[in-house]
């Protein structure tokens, strides 16, 4: 009742009075009872508030959030943790954001079949609901490549959204040369109908592909084909070799275009990916991978590790820690992106994508394995 | 307290590296003691502090708003203070420098979220003061807080015409508002006015490097100070019009409350700090010589456990400047472990009998560099001399 009661001068002060000024006054007048009245933003935690619940499609929620004066904005790419309190055990989320305007943001939510929190925020989260959220994170983002291809699937589209998104707003002749390829299931699961048309009419190559069943009706503007092979991508994208990707999608269709992109002749320096969904069984260590006496040398920090028995079946990220290398680590689930290294030399089993390797989730499977940042 | 004995002690004593290792684990070894011991009884104390500044608050500005009397002006004014002086010294101070920090429980009091009812930029003090003046204490042009403003502390530092005047200007001047001044330093504005005045600019004075633009910084600056003047001198005199009572009683006690609160906070910490001998920078490169020259910078002086509270525990300056991120609270034990240490390796242990002779050998010592070192007699610059004798 109170907090309802507060959202409207929070507004006011957050997106009229601005987040500076909202900063200064609250963090000099924090008292108990402050904290007690006014919790969202009489608090040192970065708060968001749900504004807006927008049906996408079937299975697919957008929140709109208003963030407390913690916020610092955003790069167009970048994605948030949001803990969600699931009958009292805390369960965090990342997710891709989109910039809105009256510095709010946005993010998309495909329900997944089974997903714990997918399921509980498509039924439980309302408009008005406050909840925590981390500082914006990740290096999946624009940086000033002239020729791009935006090569996403599902809900993947969501960070090429929020970057194309952002690039449409400088002029036209400053702005990088765009091509956005997506694909879905069926017509009936695309996400961003409205935006991907609008970028068609701006005059980016917008394509879509749907990999299961084409029927339906097409978005206008956009032209449409079956499941992306390596000859439709051609097709789609003639001059695929020298264009900058950023490639974006659930496992199984950022194997399968790595494979394709190769075979295409796409330097693969060049591609820039973001796991969407981790990969939980690809995520086991070798069986036959005898750890004891095996070397993992952290190139960047310039730190060799020797494993003992003791190393058998941990992750990088675990041997890393064990062995007192400060490696940076972040969910741990794979998902982040923060613990990502490259690895030069040495295979890995588990989570890894091209000779990107997260050490949370992957485990060396070569006697000599070395990892660069 | 022999001056002699003391420069005799850390200057001549054959300095190997042998007695910076001991003293390294004596030291070490008490601030691991004192880390192992925090806990819910440091939480309490600083939340017993605030709610104690916060009673004294409510009672001396009631006393100042609905007040008529002389008395009640009187008792008014001395709540006010001990709220400001609690908030500014004892809790303030100790908090930004990270002494509560290891609590989670209790975000007010992190040194990165606290906001000073002072007005002084955090990020300022945090710079100039934790990452300079408790780094390099005592280094001639590294330690900002030796020398100044206009203030000369030391004959490398070049006399000119400023300095003849540095006794009563600090005494009259800064001392009653100089925790407004504290920006001014920490900024940078000082630095920039000693470049732009003094014949020789800086030399003799540190630098200090702000953080952000100047825009930035000129903003933080204006922010600290303006939320102090708003509450005090427009907010608190403002409501008691507006209900009818007196606002030039309000504005009158708050000024008085500021001008003792700053002068009470400039005499502490003044007279702990003895501006000789100078350090040597390369103590920085072993723990325990660097503890040595701590030692030698700082110099207690004798108070009740009460009082020193209202000092912010800063005549435990010694035991402030060796454990600078232990909570306040637990120095007057520590205090008897260092003065243990001191004794085994017969380092001097510096402490004045009372405040007022502190504050005497430290007007003593800024009258003496007041002059310059030719028409002092003797005239040979020198690191040693009479000001505290």
């Amino acid at each position: 009742m109170l907090e309802r009661a507060l959202a409207a001068p929070n507004r006011w002060a957050l997106e009229k009075v601005g987040r500076d000024w909202v900063d200064y006054v609250v963090s000099n007048t924090m008292t108990e009872f402050n904290r007690k009245l006014n919790g969202f933003v009489w608090t040192y935690e970065l708060k968001a508030q749900i504004v807006r619940v927008i049906d996408e499609a079937p299975g697919v929620k957008t929140y709109v959030m208003r963030p407390n004066q913690h916020w610092r904005g955003f790069k167009a790419g970048q994605h948030v943790e949001v803990s969600l309190n699931i009958d009292g055990e805390v369960v965090p989320r990342h997710y891709s954001i989109s910039p809105m305007p009256n510095g709010r943001f946005s993010f998309t939510v495909k329900q997944v079949e089974g997903g714990k929190a997918s399921g509980w925020m498509h039924q439980h989260l309302r408009a008005g609901m406050v909840l925590k959220i981390g500082h914006p994170q990740g290096r999946f983002c624009h940086q000033g490549q002239a020729k791009v291809l935006y090569l996403v699937a599902g809900s993947g589209i969501t960070p090429c959204h929020s970057m194309v998104s952002d690039l449409l707003r400088q002029d036209t002749a400053q702005r990088p040369d765009l091509q956005v390829i997506a694909q879905f299931s069926t017509p009936a699961d695309v996400i961003f109908g409205s935006a991907l048309q609008r970028w068609a009419q701006s005059g980016v190559k917008v394509a879509t592909a749907f990999s299961q069943n084409a029927s339906g009706a097409a978005l206008p503007g956009v032209s449409s084909t079956g499941r992306l092979s390596a000859d439709r991508l051609e097709q789609l994208c003639p001059d695929i070799a020298s264009r900058d990707i950023y490639l974006c999608g659930p496992e199984g269709f950022m194997n399968a275009m790595l494979e394709q992109l190769s075979s295409l002749g796409a330097t693969l320096s060049r591609v820039h990916t973001e796991r969407f969904s981790f990969a939980s069984e690809a995520a086991t260590p070798d069986a036959n991978f005898q750890a004891e006496g095996a070397e993992v040398y952290f190139q960047h920090l310039d730190t060799r590790v020797t494993l003992t028995a003791a190393d058998q079946g941990k992750t990088l990220l675990q041997i890393a820690q064990a062995h007192g290398v400060n490696v940076e680590s972040g969910c741990c689930q794979g998902m982040c992106g923060t613990c990502r290294l490259i690895a030069h030399e040495g295979q890995v089993s588990g989570n890894a994508l091209g000779k990107v390797v997260y050490l949370c989730t992957a485990y060396p499977a070569s006697r000599s394995l070395v990892l660069d940042a | 307290m022999n001056n002699s004995s003391v420069e005799h002690a850390l200057t001549q004593q054959a300095h190997t590296t042998a007695l910076y290792d001991q003293i390294e684990a004596e030291f070490d070894a008490i601030k691991q003691r004192y880390r192992e011991k925090l806990g819910p009884k440091d939480v309490a104390y600083i939340k017993g502090l605030r709610r104690n500044s916060r009673i004294a608050e409510v009672v001396g500005r009631g006393l100042l708003w609905f007040g008529h009397d002389p008395i009640t002006f009187v008792l008014g004014v001395g709540f006010t203070w001990l709220h400001r002086n609690l908030e500014a010294i004892e809790i303030g101070h100790n908090v930004l420098h990270g002494q509560y920090d290891y609590f989670p429980e209790i975000p007010q009091f992190h040194s990165h979220n606290f906001k000073w009812k002072a007005p002084v930029d955090e990020e300022g003090w945090r710079r100039e003061h934790n990452g300079q003046h408790h780094v390099h204490t005592n280094v001639f042009e590294k330690d900002p807080d030796l020398n100044h403003g206009i203030l000369r502390m030391n004959d490398q530092t070049p006399w000119n015409s400023y300095h003849r005047w540095q006794v009563p200007m600090y005494l009259f001047l800064a001392y009653p508002i100089m925790l407004y001044a504290f920006n001014g330093q920490n900024l940078g504005e000082r630095q920039a006015y000693r470049e732009d005045k003094f014949p020789e600019g800086n030399k003799g004075y540190a630098l200090v490097e702000p953080g952000g633009t100047p825009k930035e910084i000129k903003k933080r600056g204006n922010r600290a100070m303006n939320r102090v003047l708003f509450k005090e001198y427009v907010a608190m005199p403002l409501l008691a019009l507006a209900t009818g009572y007196s606002a030039l009683r309000v504005l009158a006690g708050n000024a008085v409350v500021d001008v003792l609160n700053n002068y009470w906070i400039s005499l502490t910490i003044q007279a702990t700090h003895f501006t000789e001998p100078l350090q040597p920078e390369e103590a920085l490169n072993h723990k325990g010589h660097w503890y040595l020259t701590q030692l030698d910078s700082s110099v207690n002086f004798k108070g009740s456990r009460r009082m020193s509270i209202l000092w912010g525990h800063l005549n435990y300056q010694v035991e402030h400047h060796l454990f600078p991120d232990i909570p306040s609270h637990h120095y007057p034990d520590m205090a008897k472990e260092v003065k243990a240490v001191c004794a085994k390796y017969k380092l001097p242990y510096k402490c004045n009998p009372n405040w007022g002779r502190a504050i005497r050998n430290y007007i003593g010592a800024m009258w003496k560099y007041s002059l310059p070192p030719e028409k002092r007699g003797g005239g040979t610059p020198t690191l040693s001399g009479g000001k505290h004798a």
